[in-house]
């Protein structure tokens, strides 16, 4: 692959990242008390649901600022890769050991079931491992 | 620029999306958004029968919906809510985003 294409695969992708963070840490601020009950209402988070509820979304929009700016675009990508592989774990868990599962997140994603919404996020880690990987070998290349 | 151009544009996409799907204090379905401790009914239909399904917190109407009524030709309301913990018997309430009926599920 030539380093152009590289660089707008990487470009792409990071959009895609910074959509999605965008628009689910702003969702989950507009409806934050919503959030924070399901939170509460998670047997494994439930300890820790006020924190999480408010650092969950300032994350994800510190993850946009990172992605946004070239310089600090890797960083952002290794964390939206941590960020996804984390809720990806947490839904493989609930879906294991969890009797009742709670209502999902909002928005548009709450559509999905929780089983759809597993592999929709082990879409987007390996995508966000993906990009990592090809900014590597873009920094390869451009030596 | 260039670099900036589809950042912006996810920006815009993602704000726009968000501002779309936000529910709004106005309008009605935010009182269907509110959780509630669960109980079921009696066979008379009008009084809770003990405790709640929920004794760890406040859960939502959409949490019970598919899972938790079976469909018999006995009884409809199903379950039950109250914003707090209340007593055995306790009469039903009228607003109906606070009852399941059986008929509810798919």
């Amino acid at each position: 692959m030539k380093p152009l294409a590289l660089t707008k695969t990487i470009e792409a992708i990071s959009a895609v990242f910074i959509l999605l963070f965008i628009y689910t840490g702003i969702t989950k601020l507009q409806a934050h008390k919503i959030f924070l009950i399901t939170l509460t209402s998670s047997p494994l988070l439930s300890f820790a649901s006020d924190f999480l509820s408010w650092a969950i979304p300032v994350v994800e929009l510190i993850i946009v600022a990172a992605l946004f700016i070239p310089r600090y675009r890797v960083t952002g990508l290794k964390a939206s890769a941590v960020l996804m592989a984390l809720f990806t774990t947490y839904i493989g868990y609930m879906l294991l050991t969890a009797s009742k599962l709670p209502c999902s997140c909002g928005g548009i994603i709450k559509k999905l079931s929780w089983e759809q919404h597993l592999w929709l996020n082990v879409f987007l880690t390996l995508l966000a491992l993906t990009a990592i990987y090809l900014q590597r070998r873009l920094k390869f290349l451009l030596q | 620029m260039k670099s900036f151009k589809l950042g912006i544009l996810a920006i815009v996409a993602g704000l726009a999306l968000s501002a779309f799907t936000t529910v709004t204090k106005s309008q009605p379905q935010t009182v269907l958004l509110d959780p509630y401790y669960w109980y079921h009914v009696d066979l008379t239909q009008t009084e809770t029968d003990g405790s709640t399904v929920n004794p760890s917190g406040l859960e939502f109407k959409s949490t019970f919906v598919e899972g938790d009524c079976m469909d018999d030709d006995d009884t409809d309301i199903c379950l039950v809510g109250f914003s707090d913990p209340v007593p055995d018997g306790t009469p039903i309430p009228s607003d109906p985003a606070q009852i399941i009926r059986e008929t509810e599920n798919p």
